[in-house]
């Protein structure tokens, strides 16, 4: 998929996290984050994050994830949400995504 | 609690605001155009307002929660709302003005401090890449030529372009090598940045080693400059001027090899005048040297854009062909020109009424 513009999903609330996607050609994915538990999983969340981007074959994106402690299903589903705005599509198949 | 946002304020949203600014020691502004205030009334009415936020243009202000109220997310709440609007406008930078006190706060809501003056004012920017993709923008577009001299910059707005503006382009350009024009990028001016950008390409297509810049967000505009929660004018000025060199010194300068930097003299200005003496102290620390220009002078008077305006509405173009060029003129009198007489006009009966009351 091809980031067009800039995308974002969430909140800034407990427990949620909140994406923003933006065009990052030819310089691939690069990833941005803060998370208050950085330390406990930090590594966790990358993996959460750039397997998600493989499945949706995003090859160029500057992700920013700004985490108040989200599961990885909600990292997840914010990610999807957030790359489909930044590539204008409007409807999305989560079945595909499964 | 209840949620309400506001496209449109009314006297009493307002006051609502004001109600929840007070409480932290914070003004409000008239530049407002989208608010979100959060009240605590038990039966879900607009009643008992505890916590808000707004934005103008690209630039969120007046964010506040009273004191009884702090710590349980409700800034989160209202940054979240914002972001979302904003986003939904496809703006595309998003910045905030803030106290350097308060950085770590707002470094948790997603946003980066991109120029920290001292302990006065902080501009941050919820894209951390921001003002470094400008910066590289800038770069590709670079420019050079044969001539001896230093790499120069001047920054103008040009409401409309006059012989005033050419006369100092024409001197600059000839002590650079390259001269780069920045044009204040501001919604405010009565001349759109497009028509006023395309008046000064088309009035200095000859001068061969000018390229002309529109200056985006980094350059700040003292029209979008908040000032809510700065106590005087003085330290407003002060921090403006500031926080405009500090951006332009340690990060624009650099992108283009900027050397020296020209400014118009401003005798009737203070404030301008204040400005260019707070460039001349800070843009040598960074190996920039300032260079002041003389106006331009016509019938023993410097020449202005405010006069062109004024003429405009007069429709006395015969006055307005004595000061400024002729690509200027034949665009003052193009159909496309006359909307922008309406707005003019709009504004000066609107400042009289100011005035009266």
């Amino acid at each position: 998929m091809k980031i067009v513009k800039t995308g974002t999903a969430g909140t800034l609330e407990s427990s949620d996290v909140m994406i923003t996607v933006r065009s990052n050609e030819p310089h691939g994915i690069e990833i941005a984050l803060n998370s208050i538990v950085e330390k406990q999983f930090g590594k966790q969340i990358h993996a959460v994050i750039r397997k998600t981007l493989e499945y949706l074959k995003v090859k160029d994106a500057y992700i920013e994830v700004q985490d108040k402690g989200a599961l990885d299903c909600a990292i997840e589903a914010r990610l999807i949400t957030a790359v489909y705005r930044a590539a204008g599509i409007k409807k999305i198949n989560w079945e595909v995504i499964e | 609690m209840i949620e309400r946002m506001i496209r449109n304020h009314t006297a009493q949203t307002i006051q609502d605001c004001r109600e929840v600014l007070e409480t932290q020691n914070i003004r409000w502004e008239s530049d407002i155009t989208y608010s979100i205030i959060i009240y605590n009334s038990i039966d879900d009415s607009y009643t008992n307002p505890i916590a808000t936020g707004s934005f103008s243009g690209s630039v969120i202000k007046c964010v506040a929660v009273t004191p009884l109220f702090e710590g349980v997310g409700l800034a989160q709440r209202i940054i979240t709302l914002l972001l979302e609007e904003l986003y939904e406008r496809e703006t595309e930078h998003i910045f905030l003005f803030t106290r350097p006190k308060n950085i770590q706060s707002f470094r948790e809501l997603g946003f980066h401090p991109t120029a920290v003056v001292d302990d006065t004012i902080t501009l941050m920017e919820q894209n951390q890449r921001g003002l470094q993709n400008f910066c590289e923008g800038l770069k590709k577009q670079a420019i050079t030529s044969d001539r001896k001299g230093p790499v120069s910059c001047l920054v103008m707005n040009c409401n409309p372009f006059t012989n005033g503006h050419r006369y100092i382009i024409e001197q600059a350009s000839e002590k650079s090598s390259v001269l780069y024009v920045f044009i204040v990028t501001e919604d405010s001016s009565e001349f759109p940045t497009d028509v006023r950008i395309e008046l000064i390409r088309k009035g200095t297509q000859d001068l061969k080693n000018v390229k002309i810049f529109e200056g985006g967000e980094y350059i700040i505009s003292r029209n979008t400059f908040p000032t809510y929660f700065l106590k005087s004018q003085k330290i407003i000025d002060q921090a403006y001027a500031q926080l405009d060199a500090l951006i332009f010194a340690e990060h624009i300068a650099p992108a283009l090899g900027i050397e020296k930097r020209f400014v118009g003299n401003e005798p009737f200005c203070p404030v301008t005048d204040n400005y260019n003496t707070q460039l001349a102290q800070i843009l040598p620390q960074y190996g920039i040297t300032l260079e002041v220009i003389d106006r331009l002078e016509y019938e023993h008077s410097a020449v202005s854009a405010s006069e062109v305006r004024r003429l405009f509405v007069q429709q006395d173009y015969g006055q307005i062909a004595k000061i400024v060029p002729e690509t200027t003129l034949s665009f003052l009198r193009s159909d496309r020109a006359q909307y922008i007489r309406e707005i003019i006009q709009r504004r000066s009966s609107k400042r009289d009424e100011e005035i009266k009351s």
